[in-house]
């Protein structure tokens, strides 16, 4: 009998599967907007994985490509199964996504997704741009992330990465404009958070295996 | 550790090299089943696809047909991840094993092995699964050799080899995944072994 021990606990191992945790409830991500009468159309999107890695553009001297990058590290890690990956460009004429830092142009116009976030020293936006039979996001994106006060504020390092990593939480496809109503989570709208949390994450897992309702397109 | 510094070792490991030693190097391919899967939406999964494989080992007489073997043996591919009937891969993932194996006659100029050692994990780029990097699992495989004489010294080998081990890294230990995947390999490879 004891020599069957040993073949039964490799057999075991030989079998074995992992098991999946236990994840919390996601926020709303849909952006909910009106289509004509009183009718609602709901609008999801999510890169394709053809699309993988999303190529990012950030200026070399400007202050926003370390918090970009820890963002993009931030989002790659909450998605274990390859569903987001982006790489740092050089050129911003073949980038996905354009960030700078600058305030956010004025008059969005009718075809764009206008998210905004708040956080106490800086700013943020994200402009997706959309086909007028809002079935297509026009490339590429343009996040703007810039100072609300002096640029020499001693908190405005840490500020600038909650909001990159917000902003790259709209830019994955978390585009419902309202935000977490959670002020844990970094996809609050005036958000506070310096990391990802659970529901941040759970979120994110959502969005990454929706059937959108937004293909992107121009990829240059 | 680097793959130079597990050949060294794997060299001295059958020191003192005589006569009889031989050594062999096998180039082909490795096909596994998935590393993680989960249900998201569907079913999701991340596997090594069939990366291309090196194998390395020094074969030292034990006795009665019976030989000791120190092997490194090195896959270069990438990570492929299924999401739902979409695929993509991850470039960039290298695997390399240290094994110790006993072999020994079966039939006809075809030997069986069997042994032990480590797999090791090195992922390219940190995201996903492999955001805190690759985990090193023990591994456990068996194989046939089969050869033929080229000349005096040299042979031609070809080899099939079975292993598992169990997989989980510590991103996904650190998002609450429990147990171990096992993952099953059969490589097969062909190549020469001299007799030294």
């Amino acid at each position: 009998m004891r020599r069957l021990i040993p073949a039964v606990l490799l057999l075991g191992a030989a079998c074995s599967d992992l098991i999946s945790p236990t994840r919390v409830p996601p926020y709303e991500y849909r952006q909910f907007v009106a289509s004509g009468g009183s009718r609602i159309d709901t609008l999801t999107f999510r890169w394709p994985r053809s699309f993988l890695p999303v190529r990012i553009w950030v200026a070399d001297d400007e202050p926003l490509r370390q918090p970009i990058s820890t963002a993009i590290s931030r989002w790659q890690g909450a998605l274990l199964f390859g569903e987001f990956r982006a790489e740092m460009v050089t050129d911003s004429s073949r980038a996905d996504v354009i960030v700078r830092n600058v305030p956010s142009p004025g008059g969005i116009g009718l075809s764009r997704i206008r998210l905004d976030a708040l956080a106490p020293e800086c700013i943020g936006a994200t402009d997706i741009r959309t086909d007028a039979a809002l079935t297509q996001v026009i490339l590429p994106m343009r996040v703007y992330i810039w100072p609300r006060f002096s640029p020499q504020n001693p908190n405005l390092p840490a500020c600038y990465e909650i909001t990159a990593t917000h902003e790259l939480g709209h830019v994955l496809g978390i585009i419902n404009p309202n935000h977490s109503p959670d002020i844990g989570d970094v996809m609050f709208s005036n958000p506070v958070f310096n990391g990802l949390s659970d529901r941040d994450i759970s979120t994110a897992e959502v969005v990454s295996h929706i059937t959108p309702t937004l293909t992107p397109t121009g990829r240059r | 550790m680097q793959f130079p510094s597990l050949l060294v070792i794997g060299a001295l490991v059958v020191a003192p090299i005589g006569a009889q030693t031989t050594a062999r190097l096998t180039v082909g391919g490795t096909l596994g089943t998935a590393l993680a899967s989960d249900q998201l939406g569907g079913p999701v999964s991340l596997g090594t696809g069939v990366p291309v494989t090196a194998a390395l080992s020094v074969a030292h007489p034990i006795g009665a047909g019976y030989r000791a073997l120190a092997e490194v043996r090195g896959g270069r591919g990438a990570l492929r991840a299924d999401n739902n009937g979409e695929s993509s891969t991850i470039p960039g993932l290298t695997t390399v094993g240290l094994m110790l194996l006993v072999d020994g006659p079966l039939a006809h100029r075809v030997r069986w092995e069997l042994g032990a050692g480590f797999l090791s994990y090195r992922p390219a780029e940190l995201s996903g699964a492999f955001s805190k990097g690759g985990p090193t699992p023990w591994l456990l495989g068996a194989g046939l050799n089969w050869s033929r004489p080229l000349s005096e010294s040299f042979d031609l080998v070809a080899n099939g080899r079975y292993d598992f081990h169990q997989f989980r890294s510590r991103q996904l230990d650190s998002r609450g995944y429990t147990q171990y995947q096992s993952v099953h390999r059969i490589g097969l490879g062909v190549g020469i072994e001299r007799s030294f």
